[in-house]
């Protein structure tokens, strides 16, 4: 009984207080501009897989001429990381590609599927942002599948199964400076079709102004958890925090459960101040299956890579939470 | 002023604090994580390929709150493997590093 009144009285506490169901590490940020061993602008933020024990990172950050590139970080403890003295995935110089990630390539998503490694990205160029598909087995060689989208489509994430037989994964076309989360198909990873959208903007929302996926979503006995991004255009500038949504197994473009209020919020100094203030931007999110803790990894403020952590339970639980008093 | 011998001082256990180190008049800065922090001792994990040598003097910078940091200059006693990407470096410091207050 003591336990039940414990715990109504934390989630009343947090929901008072605002407090975010994702917990920061307190060794936030665990990768900037000074663990990077080799010259660039700035750290976006991370892909994130777990492989053989270990942690890895796959980073954007931004060369010295301006343009986004991946380099890959390792860890053991999922906190403290080492950045490899290279980058590992810099803009094609073979066509397609080329012309298509000539301002770079952006905002990886790491996707475990049928033994190999994909990564699906966007790739920038003044003809706007598209995605794109790249595979790897070792992460030190990447294979280029295909230019997957038609511009203007970005926050591309793959499902870690098939879905009645076909590939899936989300994105997000933008119409003007709004964009909604849509679902597409494909039999062969190269052609994509049925798409279909997911969820929308909420007008009266800290999500009304477009929204997009974050990381692959992560597969429940509840559903499809998926962490997605949501902006608000504020009078100082855009607000990019994070939200949660369950979606249906068998049919993803089914919403079961959103939650009213964002898991994570930008409130600290690093979150607030940099490049880009005010943004919490996930790529990549890991489920420790022993624990069900799940790691989730973050960009904040286009300037830095921090890591939270939250109970799977609590994140299912808050998909479901339509109360709006934070 | 008398000081414990190193190995009786207090230890506080560290905290998840960022350090960052460079070799004297060297242009390039490393980086890491606070291990353990006494009185006028600090140990901190740093990528392999940037470990400094034993004896070595390097210039310290110690995360110690929010947006504070104290600088030091510090002798490495002692290195060794930490994990398979870190190794662990001991240092004696020239003044006190862990005490809260003696920031001058």
């Amino acid at each position: 009984m003591s336990t039940m009144i414990e715990e109504c009285a934390t989630r009343n506490r947090s929901r008072l207080t605002g407090r975010d169901v994702i917990h920061r590490w307190e060794g936030n940020p665990i990768v900037s501009l000074e663990d990077i061993p080799f010259g660039c602008n700035t750290v976006f933020n991370a892909a994130a897989v777990k492989r053989q024990g270990e942690y890895l990172l796959l980073i954007r950050i931004e060369d010295k001429m301006g343009r986004s590139i991946f380099t890959l970080a390792h860890s053991e403890d999922g906190y403290r990381f080492v950045v490899d003295p290279q980058p590992v995935m810099t803009p094609s110089e073979t066509e397609p590609f080329a012309t298509y990630e000539a301002c770079g390539i952006e905002d990886p998503r790491i996707t475990l599927l049928d033994g190999t490694y994909y990564v699906m990205y966007t790739a920038f160029s003044h003809y706007g942002p598209r995605l794109a598909l790249a595979k790897t087995e070792n992460f030190r060689e990447f294979e280029r599948i295909a230019l997957i989208s038609e511009p203007v489509n970005k926050d591309g994430a793959l499902f870690p199964r098939k879905i009645n037989g076909r590939y899936a994964r989300f994105d997000r076309p933008n119409v003007g400076s709004t964009g909604n989360v849509w679902i597409s198909y494909s039999e062969d990873l190269v052609h994509w079709g049925q798409s279909e959208v997911v969820m929308t903007t909420r007008p009266d929302h800290w999500d009304c102004s477009r929204i997009g996926a974050s990381a692959p979503p992560i597969e429940t006995e509840k559903g499809w958890l998926e962490i997605y991004h949501g902006v608000k255009e504020a009078a100082a500038g855009p607000i990019y925090r994070l939200g949660a949504v369950m979606l249906d197994l068998e049919n993803p473009a089914r919403v079961l459960g959103r939650a009213a209020i964002p898991i994570l919020t930008p409130r600290e100094y690093y979150e607030r101040v940099g490049d880009i203030g005010n943004v919490v931007f996930s790529c990549g999110a890991i489920l420790e299956e022993q624990t069900r803790e799940v790691k989730m990894y973050y960009g904040a403020a286009d300037t830095c890579i921090c890591v939270g952590t939250a109970k799977l339970d609590a994140l299912i639980e808050r998909c479901f939470d339509q109360e709006d008093s934070a | 002023m008398n000081r414990p011998e190193r190995r009786s001082q207090p230890r506080r256990p560290a905290p998840a604090k960022r350090v960052s180190w460079a070799r004297p008049d060297a242009p390039k800065t490393c980086t890491g994580w606070i291990s353990d922090v006494a009185e006028s001792s600090v140990a901190f994990v740093t990528p392999r390929r940037d470990t400094p040598t034993v004896g070595e003097a390097i210039d310290l910078t110690l995360d110690t709150g929010r947006r504070s940091q104290r600088h030091r200059v510090a002798q490495v006693a002692r290195t060794a493997p930490h994990d398979r990407y870190f190794n662990l470096v001991a240092c004696r410091t020239d003044s006190e590093v862990g005490l809260p207050g003696n920031d001058a």
